[in-house]
């Protein structure tokens, strides 16, 4: 009877000494759990505050080319028109001068558009998109691609997520111009109760998904998955040589 | 027998070396209290030869090292929260006073506070080590981490056996025994770490000093 009482002890004190165990296993993982959070969110907010530096440095970059190199070409400009000459062959010269000149500023204007403060807002969003898609497809500087484009209404974002969605726009029309040599992009951009979905699509010369992504030359394409996670969004790229390239980006409201 | 006696006193070791870099380094101040204080609760015994002095004043040890190691965890920057941290030291007193007081006595060996705070113990090192383990640094040579791996193997230990020795199970001498040298032995490695992590401290800051 002793032995029995003893074993029944025995059995509670094991019970409760593995309980007091199983309580420190459980709260290690929830430790880990915590602080891998904490860690996450520490990452995000200094990766937010790189955003922010390089966003400052691309504009004052732009500002100082705006104020510098541009004006001084825009005056270049001006007093080459103003040169009168009566050989013919001097004008010829002039005239291929001033042209230069204005593919050069066109090209200046092109990158200043990447650069300078861009002061998006909630509202503006939508416009911005619309105006600088109808920037390149006006644009004398590239005629060869023809952007087809339906945006429809745009949830509200604060203004670095707005930032992010116009940056991708960006550089999705940069490398289908410079990259993909395509004649036509699609856009799509529309949204949901839960989401924003934007759809590009490309006619261009596409690329090879393996190497690009893990190559070191893929910052565009590598940016525009940075940029959709940022916003925790999925991105979804296919492309195959020869085919075009399409990128759908389903970014949570 | 005096390989027993000697690993007990293997305390020595680094409250030897806490005695050096006590006045240099001010971080691991309840720590080096704590080792000053077990190592003359270790010589206690063999000084005083009365069963009731000998338990009052390991009884009272336990609650200063607890309080002392809660005090040496925030500051290592783990309780945030400062109510968090009052809650758990007032906790603390309560069970040993509840403990301590009412279901035992002070000259009894309090084995329900020994569970308690070998449980909080291993826990408040549990979240230490993972606190650390995210800071991107070297964990090895990390004086934190090596002591908190010595809380966790030690107390961890403590917690099964004092469990054991709260109820009246009554184990035979020879397997008290048994479990008794295992500890000992436990306690002469865990003291062996805490030697590592302070000369860690000292090299780095022999380090800052000559940058």
């Amino acid at each position: 009877m002793h032995s029995k009482i003893n074993e029944t002890e025995i059995y509670y004190v094991i019970l409760f000494a593995c309980l007091l165990l199983a309580i420190i296993l459980f709260y290690f993982f929830y430790s880990i759990v915590k602080y891998h959070r904490r860690d996450l969110k520490d990452k995000l907010e200094i990766i937010y505050g790189k955003n922010g530096i390089l966003e400052e440095e691309k504009k004052r970059i732009g500002r100082d080319i705006h104020d510098g190199i541009s004006s001084s070409l825009a005056g270049i400009k001006l007093l080459i028109e103003s040169i009168e000459s009566e050989s013919e062959k001097d004008q010829k010269k002039l005239l291929t001068i001033s042209n230069n000149l204005d593919v050069t500023l066109g090209n200046f204007r092109y990158i200043l558009n990447d650069l300078m403060d861009i002061n998006l807002t909630n509202k503006d969003l939508k416009t911005f998109l619309i105006d600088y898609v109808e920037k390149v497809n006006s644009s004398k500087f590239d005629d060869q691609l023809t952007i087809q484009y339906t945006i429809g209404n745009i949830p509200i974002f604060d203004k670095e997520e707005a930032l992010h969605i116009y940056r991708i726009f960006q550089e999705v029309i940069y490398n289908a111009q410079k990259h993909s040599k395509a004649t036509i992009l699609e856009i799509e951009c529309f949204s949901t109760e839960h989401d924003l979905n934007i759809r590009f699509r490309d006619n261009g010369h596409g690329f090879d998904m393996n190497t690009t992504l893990n190559a070191k030359t893929g910052i565009g394409i590598n940016n525009i998955i940075y940029r959709t996670e940022m916003l925790n969004g999925k991105p979804i790229i296919h492309s195959e040589i020869n085919k075009g390239t399409e990128i759908i980006l389903k970014i949570p409201v | 027998m005096k390989l027993m006696i000697l690993l007990s006193l293997s305390i020595f070791l680094p409250t030897l070396a806490g005695f050096f870099l006590f006045l240099k380094n001010k971080t691991i101040t309840p720590f080096l209290l704590c080792l000053f204080l077990g190592s003359m609760v270790t010589i206690f015994p063999i000084l005083i030869k009365d069963c009731y002095l000998i338990n009052s004043v390991i009884n009272i040890y336990i609650l200063f090292e607890l309080v002392l190691f809660l005090f040496q965890f925030k500051k290592w920057g783990l309780f945030k929260n400062n109510l968090n941290f009052y809650i758990l030291i007032s906790l603390s007193i309560l069970v040993w006073l509840y403990t301590g007081m009412y279901i035992s006595d002070i000259g009894i060996r309090n084995n329900y506070f020994r569970v308690f705070y070998s449980f909080i113990l291993v826990l408040s090192a549990t979240d230490l080590v993972n606190k650390i383990a995210f800071e991107r640094i070297k964990l090895m040579t990390d004086y934190r981490f090596i002591i908190c791996i010595g809380f966790i193997i030690f107390y961890c230990y403590n917690i099964i056996i004092e469990t054991f020795n709260s109820t009246k199970l009554g184990f035979s001498i020879p397997t008290f025994y048994n479990i008794f040298i295992i500890k000992i032995y436990l306690n002469a490695f865990v003291n062996l770490l805490y030697f590592i992590a302070l000369l860690c401290i000292a090299k780095s800051m022999k380090q800052k000093f000559i940058m």
